[in-house]
């Protein structure tokens, strides 16, 4: 029979300089934990640094208020980007109930909060166990989000050796085979060789060689062993440098504009990789344009807000350059799409393309600390968009977060958009910005919706490729003709010059994905009036 | 010479294709080349069968596996050898799958010319 082990007591720090609050929180957690509890106390944020960093606890009270540090001040401290959290339970304290405190405190990681005056014993309990509970079940979820990764990546790992395997022994067979060929000629003797076809056998053994140097490097940018030489860099230069190349590469079926963002933000890449994922991508655009087409490379700056971030997991709030390349091509599949970034997955002939090149464009842009997303259209084209943090430079002095005031209005605004995530987005940020809002995931329920409220709709707000058999390009010619008072703004994954088979006339206006709230906000009323 | 035997070498991979026929000729083979299964089969259609068939397994146009079942459709007695370096997202075992579509034997790659010339020896002598 197994000994049961005994029950532990609870560990609890409380982090107060007020030693009347410090004491009634102890006689509170002392009746609320009647089979008792080990109780630390410590009156500074820095002292509780030090025993959080050095002692296993259960759960920690902060104040807000203390002398050498405000508790949202140590939370940062404590903050861990990885688990979203502490490493340990935190209820935050605070003399008054202030709804920002609160919410930047759960923000930071505490996992509860509560105000002093409304302290007691069953609030203390529940706090406790709240606590306690979401810090596991949030533990639980990165341990299971870290198990899937080490998973996905076992599973890439295998594609990646039996991908290898078949390259390398084709090479071998060429090394084998080569060095066969020159033993059988020594063998025949001196004079008896022809020095010309032995130079030439060597030159394939060398030829060989390289190629499984090059497919190793490569391999080593996907798995992220090999040392990037990052410099702060000007992402126009790099455009343009590789532009001549591209032109040559592409060939003359393809046509390549380039549009440079005014004053681009600098950033950190390996420039000499920044140029080989342009032309993996632009190679992989030229594959998709067999007929000859349009390849268009663009940069800009953007500041990618929370609600951005909150749909697209990877990428962090702020200041980032994006450089987006469009080709007007065949597009891809919903299943291809999923799969693009996979080493070793082609949608080329076998022996056409390694299935390496956009998988290693991924790895070098998240090795850059950047992010890569692509969208696509069957039968309409494809937009890469690659986001790199601005680097920070010295002489750094804006603050591009800092908050702007935005138009507002309350005007009944139609939003057509296929995607759920985006168009609930869009609707959220237009409520909060005071408009009304119906929503449409295609274009015939949308004009379905005009039908029957156009008298009480202002702006119809719309996607241009959809599915189901009405593009916004045709919901706006059908309800233009009906409804012509109703002002529209469009929206595209695709930049404005790069949007497939329609041109802008002059008057009509875009707004490219993804877009910030307060580009929307003034994008509208850009189109409504009244600014 | 009437009695030199003939290989036909189908590889979609240019520099393999090319050494392993030059160790073939060099061993006194007539040798013919094909860059995939579709044009390795235009040449068996004929009256000019070689003696012996080798085919690379992973290839574009028509791969390893339908070539020899092809062959043995139109060809039961042809000897086949199989090679492949392995699978380029699978791990399957394509060289015990070409063994069972018909051909007579394989080899994987990297090819070890002895061993290639050995097996052509036993199979065509």
């Amino acid at each position: 029979m197994q000994a049961e082990e005994p029950k532990k007591n609870l560990k609890i720090l409380i982090v107060d300089d007020n030693m009347v609050d410090r004491e009634a929180v102890k006689r509170s957690l002392k009746s609320a934990f009647p089979e008792g509890m080990d109780i630390v106390e410590t009156d500074t944020a820095a002292e509780a640094l030090d025993i959080i960093k050095s002692t296993e606890l259960d759960c920690v009270f902060l104040d807000y208020l203390l002398p050498d540090m405000d508790g949202i001040a140590c939370l940062k401290k404590l903050y861990d980007p990885e688990t979203d959290m502490a490493g340990v339970p935190i209820i935050m304290l605070t003399g008054k109930g202030s709804e920002s405190i609160m919410l930047e405190a759960l923000r930071r990681g505490a996992q509860d909060y509560l105000v002093k005056e409304n302290i007691s014993p069953d609030s203390l309990s529940i706090s406790v166990s709240k606590a306690r509970e979401i810090f596991e079940l949030k533990h639980s979820r990165h341990q299971a989000d870290l198990q899937l990764q080490h998973a996905r990546r076992m599973e890439a790992i295998g594609q990646l050796a039996s991908g290898i395997a078949h390259d390398f022994n084709n090479l071998l067979t060429v090394v084998l085979g080569n060095n066969h060929a020159l033993k059988k000629r020594v063998e025949k003797g001196p004079g008896e060789f022809d020095i010309e076809d032995i130079r030439k056998k060597m030159e394939s053994i060398d030829i060989a060689a390289n190629k499984g140097a090059e497919l190793v490097r490569r391999l080593m940018i996907f798995t992220r062993q090999n040392p990037l030489t990052q410099e702060v860099t000007d992402i126009n230069t790099c455009v343009a440098e590789t532009f001549e190349l591209l032109k040559r590469t592409l060939g003359e079926i393809i046509e390549v504009e380039i549009i440079l963002a005014e004053a681009p933000w600098p950033v950190c890449v390996d420039v000499r990789e920044f140029e080989n994922a342009l032309i993996n991508l632009a190679v992989n655009a030229r594959d998709a344009m067999p007929k000859g087409g349009k390849l268009t490379i663009e940069t800009s700056n953007v500041v990618l807000d929370e609600s951005y971030t909150l749909i697209h997991p990877g990428v962090a709030p702020g200041p980032h350059v994006l450089i987006a390349v469009s080709d007007n091509g065949t597009g891809m599949d919903q299943d291809t799409l999923k799969r693009i970034f996979e080493p070793f997955f082609t949608t080329k002939g076998v022996g056409e393309g390694t299935g390496l090149g956009l998988s290693m464009v991924y790895g070098f842009i998240k090795q850059s600390s950047g992010q890569i997303y692509v969208y696509s259209e069957p039968g309409h084209g494809t937009v890469f968009r690659i986001y790199l943090p601005r680097a920070r430079v010295e002489s750094d002095v804006e603050d591009p977060n800092a908050e702007q005031a935005v138009p507002e209005g309350q005007e009944t605004i139609l939003i057509a958009e296929d995607d759920d995530d985006v168009r609930i987005t869009a609707m959220h940020m237009l409520e909060k910005l005071g408009y009304r809002t119906l929503t449409a995931k295609n274009g015939r329920i949308a004009l379905e919706m005009l039908k029957k409220e156009h008298k009480n709709i202002d702006l119809v707000f719309t996607d241009i490729v959809m599915p189901g058999g009405m593009t916004g390009i045709e919901l706006v010619q059908n309800m233009r003709e009906y409804y012509p008072g109703i002002k529209v703004l469009y929206t595209s994954g695709y930049t404005e010059k790069a949007i497939p088979d329609y041109q802008l006339s002059v008057g009509e206006e875009l707004l490219s994905k993804p877009y910030r709230r307060e580009t929307l906000a003034l994008k509208i009323r850009k189109v409504l009036g009244g600014t | 010479m009437t009695d030199k035997k003939r290989i036909l070498v189908i590889d979609d991979d240019h520099e393999v294709r090319a050494i392993l026929c030059e160790n073939l000729r060099d061993c006194g083979y007539v040798v013919l080349e094909a860059h995939n299964g579709a044009i390795g089969l235009m040449m068996v259609k004929g009256d000019a069968l070689p003696d012996l068939i080798i085919t690379d397994i992973i290839m574009p146009e028509k791969d390893g596996i339908e070539t020899i079942k092809e062959i043995r459709k139109m060809h039961a007695h042809v000897k086949v050898i199989a090679i492949s370096g392995g699978g380029r997202t699978e791990s399957g075992d394509f060289l015990e799958m070409a063994r069972k579509v018909g051909a007579d034997t394989s080899i994987p790659k990297p090819i070890s010319m002895p061993v290639l010339e050995a097996t052509i020896k036993k199979l065509v002598a």
